[in-house]
């Protein structure tokens, strides 16, 4: 197999875009698109600043750099779950992105305010680990964005994660969550920072090429509570329609993108009597969460500064001299 | 056949063959140095060289869900492995 546009051996096939690309093809090409994306549905504007949802794995590892490639300098959050080897791995590999682009990195720490991992406080709580996981790291993340002075908040969420929400939700009919998925989230003034998805439509296995490609040391190891989760069963499933149908999985993506347009724009989301974040309820999950389990100390999120500023190889404008 | 005669036929063969490959390192050789494939933590030796697209048909991988690696490139379904290169398979799926 060649490469489309040079003609070397190729080393990439990319049957949903029915061609073939080298190394360096496809490192250029999978980088233009994620700059377009950020510029077709403005997710990052001149005046914001961006903090990147790290977790140690390929696609936030991947996200932080390309985004400090093309310009959009960003610095790192990491949430310690507390997950032993695995945590503590995911956190090495995050620092050392941080060393590599130059840039911040704010860590939170689970078992530092609740004095339990993940695993143990879900038990106390009688309430699933990735349920739980989600609600904190949502609220976490947000909490460090606005803290620190950041307006946008970027996560590695990619085609296949969005593809099997999707497939999830469509499929048990949760309309509920149905329409909440988009590429970018806006926010609201003081306490709600914008959230933007830039892999929206990159599917895993391109991230994953591209953070080999790009030498990204990222974990491989799943986290442990994932094992048996449905999305992978959905993920599964998907894949083996886009083998004998390619391109399956961004039409569906796309076609919901395109569709979800024409919801109502979401009414402002209520504020917590305590905390003053966003909550459904008076008080926010976090906030009671905290008083029931947490050690009576406040959150605090940590900040380390790299190693030393190296600068980060700049590919904006290499971009503009394309154009 | 019984299987004692069944082992001294196959100790012969294998006696002869290791022969042929030290004198004239003609084909049985490639028999002899099984094609290795690292995948989840462990070694697979595979007895005939295969392409990529064989390789994950053979351990059953759907090839939008892994990448394979041989000789620390990526490598495109129709490529042709062979023994001397050093193979893994990634899989790119993760819980999230
Ligand atoms: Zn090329
Ligand atoms: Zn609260």
């Amino acid at each position: 197999m060649k490469c489309r546009v040079c003609g070397k051996e190729a080393n990439i096939r990319l049957s949903a875009y029915n061609t073939a690309l080298c190394a360096d093809d496809f490192l250029t090409f999978f980088e233009r698109r994620v700059t377009r994306a950020v510029q077709k549905y403005h997710l990052i504007d001149q005046t914001d600043s961006t903090l990147v949802a790290v977790s140690g794995g390929k696609d936030s590892l991947s996200l932080w750099y390309i985004l400090n490639r093309a310009g959009y300098l960003s610095d790192g959050i990491y949430i310690d779950l507390g997950i032993d080897e695995y945590s503590r791995v995911s956190f090495e590999k995050a620092r050392l992105m941080a060393d590599r682009l130059g840039r911040r990195i704010y860590r939170f720490s689970l078992p530092a305010l609740f004095q339990k991992g993940i695993g143990d406080l879900s038990k106390v709580m009688r309430r699933a680990p990735c349920s739980l996981c989600g609600v904190l790291k949502r609220y976490l993340m947000n909490k460090a964005c606005i803290d620190a002075g950041y307006t946008v908040l970027a996560t590695g969420h990619n085609l296949d994660d969005e593809a099997s929400a999707l497939f999830g939700n469509l499929l048990y009919w949760k309309e509920a969550y149905l329409y909440k998925k988009s590429i970018s989230l806006e926010g609201r003034g003081d306490y709600l920072a914008k959230k933007i998805k830039p892999f929206f439509l990159c599917s895993e296995r391109e991230a994953a090429a591209y953070a080999i490609l790009s030498r990204i040391d990222y974990v491989y190891e799943e986290c442990p509570y994932s094992v048996g989760a449905k999305t992978l069963l959905y993920k599964e499933l998907l894949n083996k329609i886009e083998v004998t149908s390619p391109a399956t999985k961004i039409r569906f993506v796309k076609g919901y993108l395109e569709r979800v347009k024409e919801q109502e724009a979401r009414p402002d989301p209520e504020r917590c009597a305590r905390c003053g974040y966003p909550s459904y309820t008076e008080t926010c999950n976090v906030c009671r969460l905290v008083e029931r389990f947490g050690t009576g100390e406040a959150i605090r999120i940590e900040c380390f500064e790299p190693a030393q500023a190296t600068a980060t190889p700049d590919i904006s404008a290499k971009a503009d001299a394309v154009v | 056949m019984c299987s004692t005669q069944r082992a001294a036929a196959s100790g012969a063969y294998f006696l002869r063959s290791t022969a042929r490959a030290f004198f004239d390192i003609g084909w049985p050789l490639c028999y002899l140095i099984a094609m290795k494939v690292a995948w989840e933590g462990k070694v697979y030796e595979m007895e005939k060289p295969l392409t990529v697209g064989q390789l994950l048909e053979r351990f059953s991988l759907n090839p939008e869900a892994h990448i394979v690696v041989a000789n620390e490139k990526l490598v495109t379904e129709d490529c042709k492995l062979s023994h001397e290169d050093n193979i893994r398979i990634i899989r790119v799926i993760s819980g999230g």
